[in-house]
């Protein structure tokens, strides 16, 4: 499970930018990251000691930010935003019908491998409460009774063929590059719903 | 005359402020939890601990402060002046029961089979200040019970308060990350890399620092109570720095050791090698009387028949070979009265010069005139820089290797040099890799190139030393051009560090006596002794020295326990009977120490390889069964106290040397206690005689180097290595 070449260039081109060997842990293991979405211990081993550091540390970093993954992820993460501003606005309705859609397994994730449903707390983005992050992107306000069909539009984009799906399995390898998902244009016509530029 | 009513100014750079209507002053930059605690007031804490930078994680010790909008935490806030501080009044009362009520939210009731329990800061504090009554009636968060974080710790979580203590004393002391935190908020959980172990050398500390029963110690888990066991100070006896702990006993077995806090020594840590390394006390298999060889076989014998064959074989061996056929080696690890005892029943009853401590320190005299460490450890943290030559404190002297990044820490500038990589690398502001052979190179290089460019201070030079001009003429051939030739490192980076080591401020120079190759140890000493005063380590402010290793290799040096010329037992002319008391050379591959030998007397805790093939055994006591002193590496002198009784009949050590004295000579031997071993002991050795032997219980006392008059020089310092044919490490 080395890391590939690419990885390894762009986690040495992030080092050089950077005066100190940890400031340069966090956007490599996002790098890291852009192999196989998420990041097995392995993963995080490597990239510590690729930077002279202990690999605890890297696995804290690892699991306290909510953009990192430990776990095998769909290819859609979905973290729903708990914090007060949103909690006040509804978003344990929210998470309740994206429970109810999904039927996510112990790990959050659904049975198709699509989706990973997880609980945040606060993205800052309380303007549009309650509101949750897919992937790269910031989706609210939410309604509880239109999330089939926001799921509905996912899963439609995620049928064009342009989908990784659940990578849970390593032997499967990286997933084909297709540049990246601007989720933005996918989600135009969303019913009530507001994509942040 | 008394000028009437102003108060007196307080003094610069103090603070006075009220803290629950008394007025306090205390220096400036003083946190608020240490400026009530001075006043004998007590704020409750969990995450704020002295050694540690404060976080105000805990939220515990918030206190109110006038003229502030919120509740402040006092292990954060700096005093200052005029501040009115309540920390019983009723805001902060309710604050501190509120805490304590989200602390205990998902806290398990199970103090009952909680090895904290007794001696827990949440128990008290919950006690003292806490809620009585739970607010919350959810389910309390669980997870599976205690996981294994290393063979030594196990990690609790639901009993963890996320205080962060233990991952910062790792962070913190000794810099190894060896701990972490994992998820975030309120899922966070103590953990390490799966797969990897809590693999610190220092690991055992964080089962003392946690305020719960989160982290425990896997060899002590459900052993005892804490109010059934009985605490006695002692001091460790696994390297020479001399830790301070407490022997923890019940039933006369050791069940655990835990840090006794002497500051100066050992700043209350204590590395995982010192904790955890007991059972040996309380093993079974010790031998616990003595042990006569008959028709071939050992067999138990009583003291008087062990110890009277062990005299008149030793007495007879005299007799018919000469004083210097009997020899004896007594280990390193033996306390100063017991290798006073064992020197004077070898030189004073036999009138055998054969007689040596193991593990050997080799001589190293300083500019002092004596073998012994110029300085203190705590002087250490006042360096502006150390230089390190040959020497890795974390395998030698681990707690020493704190006090050195602590000193790093605090601004001094660290110089490694060694063969290999060290663990303080990282903190050094030069680390060298040069081999032991090219050491004394290096040392007297850097010696002639702060001399050559006038980098050394010309005043103390010229007012405290003698002998400069001489050593400069053999100096000089080491220009850093033949270093770097010699080394292998670039002549610009030798010239870069030596200039380094010339610049003012206290300095400390800590070297490896013994390097391993064909050297010349007394032009390696040279080298060092000119070193040290070029850049000043010899001054007041400064340290100097050889480390040595055992936790009493300085008090066989100070009691002269070597012998003179080739005597040695060890290395030199066998002797024909030999007495060995902790010594196993045949376990340590020196089965020729024993070639020749033909009555051997060993005396040890355990049935050794050497043992086996004595003629007569002795039990020996371990150090948690005896009382005497030891000498650490900075020359002070510590007590020990007996803990436990010895297995079966074995009797302390200092006996079995005097009941062979008694046996040996008419008289000189009659000593009822350690104590009065001491007494002659301290009356024989000046340094000693100047020690009060009350002070060596209460964190023990360094003995004073003599005045440098009373060296060699007049009154000054030499310079060594022109004293040398040919110039020191060529």
């Amino acid at each position: 499970m080395a890391l590939a070449p690419e990885t390894i260039a762009e986690i040495e081109r992030i080092r050089a930018a950077l005066p100190e060997a940890r400031s340069a842990l966090l956007p490599s293991l996002k790098a890291a990251q852009g192999e196989r979405g998420w990041l097995p211990q392995e993963t995080i081993k490597e990239v510590a000691e690729m930077l002279g550091l202990d690999p605890n540390p890297a696995y804290m970093l690892a699991t306290f930010y909510t953009m990192l993954h430990t776990e095998p992820v769909g290819h859609y993460v979905l973290e729903v935003c708990r914090s007060l501003p949103c909690y006040l606005r509804g978003s344990d309705g929210v998470t309740e019908a994206l429970r109810a859609e999904l039927q996510p397994d112990e790990h959050g994730n659904s049975a198709d491998g699509l989706f990973s449903l997880k609980i945040g707390e606060c993205l800052g983005d309380c303007p549009h409460a309650p509101m949750m992050r897919v992937n790269d992107d910031f989706v609210g306000p939410l309604d509880a009774a239109t999330i089939p069909e926001t799921l509905a539009i996912l899963r439609r984009r995620a049928e064009g063929g342009r989908v990784r799906g659940l990578m849970a399995d390593p032997a499967a390898g990286p997933a084909p590059n297709e540049g990246p998902l601007t989720f933005s244009n996918a989600i135009q016509s969303l019913p009530l719903t507001r994509v942040r530029d | 005359m008394v000028q009437e009513a102003t108060k007196p100014a307080a003094p610069p750079n103090t603070v006075t402020l009220t803290i629950d209507e008394r007025e306090i002053t205390v220096p400036k930059g003083t946190l608020l939890v240490e400026a009530a605690k001075s006043a004998g007031i007590d704020i409750p804490v969990f995450c704020y601990e002295p050694r540690l930078a404060p976080v105000g994680a805990c939220r515990m010790c918030l206190v109110e402060i006038e003229k502030m909008p919120r509740l402040q935490t006092a292990c954060t806030t700096p005093v200052a002046d005029g501040m009115i501080v309540r920390t019983n009044a009723e805001k902060s009362r309710a604050a501190q029961s509120d805490v304590l009520g989200m602390l205990l939210a998902n806290h398990p009731l199970d103090c009952p089979v909680c090895d904290k329990g007794g001696e827990c800061p949440l128990q008290d504090t919950t006690f003292n200040y806490g809620p009585g009554i739970s607010k919350f009636i959810e389910p309390k968060r669980t997870f599976p019970k205690p996981i294994p974080l290393s063979p030594l710790i196990a990690l609790d979580r639901e009993r963890c308060i996320m205080c962060y203590r233990c991952v910062r004393f790792q962070r913190e002391i000794p810099g190894d990350e060896a701990l972490t935190v994992i998820d975030r908020g309120s899922h966070s959980e103590i953990a390490v890399t799966e797969g990897r172990d809590f693999d610190s050398p220092f690991s055992g500390n964080t089962i003392e620092l946690c305020p719960v029963g989160a982290l425990t110690s896997i060899p002590f888990r459900f052993r005892a109570r804490p109010w059934d066991l009985t605490k006695v100070p002692s001091v460790c006896d696994k390297c020479s720095v001399g830790c301070n702990l407490n022997v923890e006993y019940r039933n006369n077995a050791v069940l655990r050791l835990t840090a006794h806090p002497n500051p100066p020594v050992d700043d209350g840590w204590l590395c995982d090698h010192g904790r955890f390394t007991y059972d040996y006390v309380n093993d079974k298999n010790r031998i616990d009387r003595p042990l006569i060889r008959r028709n071939g076989q050992l067999v138990p014998a009583t003291w008087d028949e062990a110890l009277d064959l062990a005299a008149q074989r030793f007495r007879d061996t005299a007799d018919r070979a000469g004083n210097d056929a009997v020899g004896g080696v007594i280990s390193a690890r033996a306390t100063n009265e017991e290798l006073y005892l064992f020197g004077k029943l070898f030189r004073g009853a036999l009138g055998s010069q054969a007689v040596d401590h193991y593990p050997r320190t080799g001589s190293a005299i300083g500019p002092f005139g004596v073998d012994a460490l110029h300085g203190s450890i705590e002087a250490l943290e006042r360096m502006g820089t150390i230089v390190l030559l040959g020497v890795d404190p974390l395998k030698e002297q681990p707690v020493l290797n704190l006090r050195l990044r602590k000193a790093a820490k605090n601004g001094a500038r660290l110089v490694v040099v060694s063969p290999e990589a060290n663990d303080l690398d990282p903190v050094a502001a030069h680390a060298l890799r040069v081999p032991h052979a090219a050491l004394p190179t290096l040392a007297a290089t850097w010696a002639n190139l702060i001399v050559t460019e006038g980098l050394h201070d010309a005043e103390f030079i010229g007012g405290r030393t003698a002998g400069l001009d001489r050593a400069r003429a053999t100096l000089v051939d080491f220009t850093v051009e033949r270093a770097a030739s010699v080394i292998g490192l670039s002549a610009e980076l030798i010239a870069a560090v030596g200039r380094a080591l010339a610049a003012q401020g206290p300095s400390a120079l800590l070297f490896r006596r013994e390097l391993s190759g064909t050297i010349d140890h007394a032009q390696w000493f040279a080298a060092l002794n000119d070193l040290s005063l070029l850049i000043g380590a010899t001054k007041e402010d400064g340290v100097f020295g050889g480390l040595v290793t055992q936790n009493n290799s300085q008090g066989a040096i100070d009691l002269g326990i070597a012998p003179e010329g080739d005597a040695s037992p060890f290395g030199g002319k066998a002797p024909s009977a030999l007495y060995l008391l902790g010594v196993d050379p045949l376990g340590d591959g020196r089965a020729e120490a024993l070639d020749g030998v033909d009555f051997l007397v060993v005396q040890e805790l355990f049935l050794t390889d050497t043992a086996r093939r004595a003629d007569v055994v002795f039990p020996a006591v371990s150090w948690a069964e005896k009382e005497g002193t030891y000498t650490n590496l900075e020359r002070r002198v510590q007590r020990i106290r007996p803990a436990v009784r010895p297995p079966g009949e074995a009797r302390p050590d200092w006996r079995v040397i005097r009941d062979l004295g008694k046996r040996l000579a008419p008289n000189g031997f009659a000593f009822t206690s350690p104590t009065a071993v001491w007494q002659e002991l301290a009356a024989a050795v000046p340094a000693y005689g100047q020690l009060s032997y009350g002070a060596l219980g209460r964190g023990g006392q360094q003995w004073a180097l003599p005045h440098i008059g009373d060296g060699n020089g007049g009154g000054r310092f030499t310079f060594r290595s022109g004293d040398l044919e040919g110039g020191a490490g060529r």
